[in-house]
């Protein structure tokens, strides 16, 4: 099952209407995500990446095509798809250990095992003295772990990511993607991560699909054979700046 | 940080004990300075012996309940309503273009213009002060709630459900709670109107309460008596929302109340 198709987007075409226009943000957008795989979307802003990623998570219906997980339709949001938002999208109402905890609690398992899933994470992701503060009281990148968590401890089988660092600091943002980098080589996870930075799509992802201008669709797909594990000094390699060459013409 | 804090409260309390204090001895200096008619214009002092007058007699302590019964009852029963339109209005299409727009309707319309009409529907009785009373808190309550649970962020809403929320679930995980921070706000402002629309009903017809203290002194020309019940009502909102305030930070600590 390791090189098996996690999830299918078939002919993706999804138009909003705002303002009486219509605009199309997706069009003729195909592509495929293995189990296991590390899969970057890299597009500039405004090329239909996020629309892309809204979909898959079952937000938006599409006018075209299909989503396919697991060769079933996607009908609607569901646990067995997780996401990260940009803005992290926490709930302020809830501390930082209720908000980790807020899928398992919906899933009825035992307070137990529900504290044992989260105290795992809130040590993963070094939020154990914070357990009990509220988002309004954390960092950007601190709020940003917790939303991780929160998506990690729920465990969906395929994890979305909206440019997840892309509000941080550079020293921050580095933390996380090794942080990340760090877990993903652990579990594993079916991991889709939308970002419009060349530089985080070659540090994290296996493979790189580069989007065109809105509407977007898959303009190439790169191969990313940067050994793991990874860590930020890749980025001064020579095959580092190889790939990198390749992936700003593909931009261009 | 805590300790700078504690230190920091005690302060803004005694600050403002010590800003009353200065109102009160202002208000007694000036009294007594002959500047005004000291009949029309009681000192503190003066008020505060028709306070023991009126105390001694029960009259002081059977109006204050009354008052706190009727405001009590009329703010919890105006929240329930005002709440749960809110909600409804907030969030379902078919509920924000009828009841929503008969809500906005009657909205405008002052709950004092409805008191001659409580009187001749419901008496001088109980029921006709609750009903005021509801009618002055429901709509900010309402207004307020309706805002709320209408505008919503999505991201929150898409957060829950793919973390495996169902429709009950959403709505107990993240509706709700979404919609309190201006739950709060429309509470806060129906404790206010609570008291304006009490006093209007109780000046109108009633046997006992602080607006009819207030009215009926004005009768007998006892000048100490009208300024006691003003005062009592200006301090009973005071701490009222002092408490309302209190027990927020208390119970919703994710809440910025000041």
């Amino acid at each position: 099952m390791k090189n098996a198709k996690k999830l299918i987007v078939k002919d993706l075409e999804i138009v909003y209407c705002k303002h009486n226009r219509s605009l199309t943000a997706v069009k003729g957008l195909s592509f495929a995500s293995r189990e296991n795989e590390f899969l970057c979307l890299l597009g500039p802003s405004g090329c239909g990446k996020t629309t892309a990623l809204n979909a898959i998570g079952g937000f938006l219906s599409p006018k075209n095509g299909e989503i396919l997980l697991n060769g079933e339709p996607i009908t609607g949001p569901t646990r067995r798809i997780g996401i990260v938002f940009q803005n992290y999208a926490l709930f302020p109402w809830k501390s930082v250990n209720d908000n980790i905890a807020a899928g398992l609690r919906m899933k009825g398992l035992s307070p137990y095992k529900i504290q044992k899933t989260v105290n795992y994470y809130l040590k993963v992701m070094q939020l154990a003295n914070y357990s009990e503060f509220y988002p309004n009281e954390l960092s950007g990148g601190m709020q940003q772990r917790v939303a991780v968590a929160r998506t990690l401890a729920n465990d969906p089988e395929i994890i979305l990511m909206d440019e997840p660092f892309g509000s941080l600091d550079a020293q921050t943002r580095i933390n996380l993607q090794e942080m990340l980098l760090r877990i993903w080589q652990e579990h594993k996870k079916t991991l889709i991560f939308v970002t419009h930075d060349i530089d985080e799509a070659l540090l994290l992802g296996d493979r790189i699909l580069v989007m065109t201008k809105r509407p977007g669709r898959i303009r190439k797909e790169i191969r990313n054979i940067l050994p793991r594990p990874r860590f930020y000094e890749l980025s001064t390699s020579n095959e580092y700046a190889k790939l990198k060459k390749e992936v700003i013409k593909s931009l261009e | 940080m805590p300790e700078a804090t504690t230190a920091f409260n005690k302060l803004s309390t005694a600050i403002t004990i010590g800003t009353f204090a200065g109102f009160f001895i202002l208000w007694e200096l000036v009294s007594k300075s002959g500047m005004f008619n000291a009949n029309l214009f009681p000192p503190p002092s003066v008020i505060l012996g028709a306070f023991l007058e009126s105390f001694a007699d029960g009259e002081f302590k059977r109006d204050v309940s009354a008052s706190i019964f009727r405001v009590g009852m009329g703010f919890m029963l105006g929240s329930i309503l005002g709440i749960s339109l809110g909600l409804m209005t907030g969030r379902v299409y078919l509920f924000r273009v009828t009841i929503g727009q008969l809500l906005n309707f009657l909205r405008n319309i002052p709950s004092i213009a409805f008191v001659p009409l409580a009187i001749v529907w419901l008496g001088i009785s109980e029921a006709s002060k609750i009903f005021l009373v509801v009618w002055g808190v429901i709509f900010p309550v309402w207004i307020n709630t309706h805002q709320g649970a209408a505008q919503i962020n999505e991201q929150y809403l898409w957060a829950i459900r793919s973390l495996g929320a169902n429709r009950m679930q959403a709505i107990k995980e993240v509706v709700l709670p979404s919609t309190l921070p201006f739950v709060v706000v429309g509470l806060r402002m129906g404790i206010a109107l609570a008291f304006i629309t009490l006093v209007a009903a109780e000046i109108a017809g009633a046997f006992y309460g602080i607006g009819y203290r207030i009215s009926s002194s004005h009768l007998i020309f006892r000048v100490d008596k009208m300024l006691l019940g003003i005062v009592t009502l200006g301090l009973l909102g005071f701490f009222a929302d002092k408490l309302y305030v209190f027990a927020i930070k208390k119970t919703l600590p994710w809440i910025e109340i000041r």
